[in-house]
């Protein structure tokens, strides 16, 4: 798998936005304590969806233009199959 | 006390649905899930705590807005946050006049006060004769 940013191209590290629903309490001093997160949507859902593929943004430059590339062994030439193969 | 369930009058534990942020990472091929973090402050940590709190607050301090009108139930319930322990929305803060148990919808309330108003209509359409207590000859 391979995650590029068409924007900057360099980085690496991408932040997607996830809602979990959280279970919390309220302690003596009105101050909140979270007992528990749970996610609310699935993270493979949101990484093949391609309506989702938005929310994705590069951390170095914060673009959506973000392109996922799940199996790179797939646009491989012919060339470079037989290559592989080969070894 | 800053929240009450109605149904169960639990005030301690809730739900709430947050934001969250997560960073991405591929390494050799393979999808890395993680914090995200900047200088070594977890960014996605303090964005949960944040978030939650924003909402909780707001919800505190605006009430009434966060409520809305559940025609099923005939109540007015949370928007934002249930109740952890029977799960239900009917969350306000204490004392509230946006109480769900003590309102009633429109119409039940026009029907309910109806024999009060006709009685109403009726004092202010002779309420400037005095009665008549015998013929005037």
């Amino acid at each position: 798998m391979q995650i590029d940013c068409l924007s900057c191209g360099k980085s690496n590290e991408f932040l997607l936005p996830l809602w979990v629903v959280t279970t919390f309490k309220f302690n003596e001093d009105d101050t909140l304590s979270i007992l528990h997160v749970k996610p609310l949507e699935s993270m493979e859902d949101k990484l093949t969806d391609n309506n989702s593929l938005r929310e994705i943004s590069c951390k170095e430059c914060g673009s959506n233009e973000v392109d996922i590339v799940f199996n790179e062994y797939d646009n491989q030439d012919d060339d470079e199959v037989s290559a592989l193969e080969g070894l | 006390m800053q929240l009450i369930c109605n149904d169960c009058w639990g005030y301690k534990y809730f739900l709430v649905d947050v934001e969250y942020l997560r960073e991405l990472k591929t390494e050799a091929g393979q999808l890395v899930v993680q914090d995200t973090k900047f200088e070594d402050f977890n960014y996605s940590e303090s964005m949960l705590r944040d978030n939650l709190n924003d909402i909780v607050q707001y919800v505190i301090k605006q009430n009434g807005a966060a409520l809305i009108w559940d025609t099923e139930s005939e109540s007015y319930q949370n928007n934002y946050i249930s109740c952890a322990k029977c799960g239900s929305k009917k969350v306000t803060k204490p004392y509230s006049h946006w109480h769900s148990n003590r309102h009633q919808s429109l119409d039940k309330e026009l029907l309910a006060n109806h024999k009060e108003f006709t009685e109403l209509r009726r004092e202010r359409k002779y309420a400037d004769r005095l009665p008549v207590l015998w013929k005037e000859q």
